[in-house]
């Protein structure tokens, strides 16, 4: 009959009630997904496969479980389950908006700065560079690319950074309000921008990806890998020719990679791993990435109406996360509740959708950087 | 708080080099963003004809289909 008290008696352990914390964390992602609506696509699966890893004398991990599995071919063998997830991030992107207004691609750069503002202070909390910097990478707002990062420099924090990137990108419209509003005045919020649509040519739509690859590919060759990806869905979406791909990236591929993805992060999840000080500083940091991030796309738009004639709302700005739409949608909220009729949204969605190149180059530019700096 | 950083083995030597990251990787960053922005740019403004010496080579190639054309039919 022991047989039957094994994995009771398993839990009658310090190990087991570190389990029996990670049921709680398990337990929050799925009411947090579920109750709160926060990315329940990943909060959800990743939840279930939190309980799921730690049950003791679980058979999803181990030499024949299948989460094991999952997670060794998926991501950490060839990172596929991130990169074909940004195939279809790509096909449901449209970059017609930026391609609008170009300038906008700046404040996109400009809302990366959380991310090395994060690392430098990690490092500063004791992190080595290389774990500091899979801990900023969280500031990318973009999950694939956080996770692409944190296996690619093997990193033991790759379950922390997951599920404080993806929590937090589901926070925005928490987050982001409060550090707009702390960095902008009153007058500032009331800076009306015109809209002027203006038709972008189909052969533009065509060129901005295979561009972007080439460009991004010349100067940090390890993002190749990430933007091409993206660009990829992208140019599949714009071409004009391949509509059954474009739908089938942009939806059943995205879902399904989707699904796999959560639960097989939770691989990671293991309790010995999870419950630690280290966890809650990582939160914090992701805070820090988020929060900077937001400050570097206004001050930009704040310095650059230093200089010209037409001023840009500065909150627009801190639409430069990746997070999209919820980052463009909290801009034209505060620019609705600052003055009724001052619209924001077709110039945030464009700062938006250059958030997520720009975070996608930040990726691939800290693969390339990083390696050499450590020598 | 203090004596938990306090236990940590904090690397002051990663610090500078995570400033030195941090400044190259943005510029990296606005160098992409930078180049699209100029090839967008020529990109946009050629297709609305806003450029005069890619409307000329436009209208050459044109002149140039005619004359094939006028060619083939005599």
């Amino acid at each position: 009959m022991d047989f039957l008290l094994e994995g009771v008696k398993a839990m009658a352990t310090v190990a087991g009630a570190k389990m029996a914390v990670m049921w709680l964390v398990g337990g929050l992602l799925i009411y947090l997904g579920i109750k709160k609506n926060m990315e329940p696509a990943l909060l959800i699966p990743m939840g279930f496969g939190a309980i799921l890893v730690n049950l003791p004398f679980t058979g999803v991990i181990g030499d024949n479980g299948i989460i094991q599995w999952l997670f060794e071919v998926g991501i950490e063998a060839s990172e596929a389950l991130p990169l074909l997830l940004f195939i279809g991030i790509g096909a449901m992107i449209d970059f017609g908006p930026l391609l609008t207004n170009p300038k906008l691609m700046f404040f996109g750069a400009a809302a990366q700065v959380g991310i090395f503002v994060a690392i430098i202070i990690g490092t500063l909390l004791g992190f080595d560079l290389v774990d500091a910097a899979c801990i900023g990478i969280i500031g990318a707002a973009d999950g694939p690319t956080a996770i692409l990062v944190a296996n690619r420099f093997q990193t033991q924090y790759l379950p922390q950074i997951m599920v404080v990137a993806y929590s937090y990108m589901a926070l925005v419209p928490m987050i982001q309000p409060a550090v707009i509003k702390a960095c902008t005045t009153k007058k500032e919020r009331l800076i009306r921008m015109p809209y002027n649509p203006q038709q972008v040519s189909k052969t533009t739509r065509i060129l901005f990806p295979i561009i972007v690859t080439i460009i991004a590919g010349l100067i940090a060759p390890m993002s190749v890998a990430l933007v091409g990806f993206l660009m990829f869905g992208n140019l599949i979406r714009e071409c004009g020719v391949l509509d059954n791909l474009s739908e089938t990236a942009s939806k059943i591929l995205a879902n399904l990679v989707t699904l796999l993805l959560g639960i097989t992060i939770a691989f990671s999840m293991t309790a010995e791993r999870f419950v630690s000080v280290d966890t809650l500083i990582i939160m914090l940091l992701g805070l820090f990435a988020f929060a900077f991030d937001t400050v570097g796309g206004v001050m930009l738009a704040k310095f650059v109406n230093l200089f010209t004639k037409n001023k840009i709302n500065p909150m627009i700005g801190g639409a430069g996360i990746s997070a999209f739409p919820m980052s463009a949608r909290v801009v034209q909220k505060l620019g609705v509740e600052a003055d009724p009729e001052n619209h924001l949204l077709m110039h945030s969605i464009g700062v938006n959708v250059s958030g997520q190149v720009a975070s996608v180059i930040a990726g691939g530019v800290l693969l390339s950087i990083l390696p050499g700096m450590l020598g | 708080m203090i004596s938990l950083l306090a236990a940590r083995n904090i690397n002051l030597g990663d610090t500078v080099t995570a400033l030195k990251l941090g400044g190259l990787a943005m510029l990296g960053i606005f160098v992409v963003m930078l180049i699209v922005f100029i090839t967008i740019t020529i990109v946009n403004k050629a297709g609305n004809g806003e450029i005069k010496f890619i409307n000329k080579i436009k209208e050459s190639l044109a002149k140039g289909k005619e004359r094939v054309k006028s060619k083939k039919k005599a």
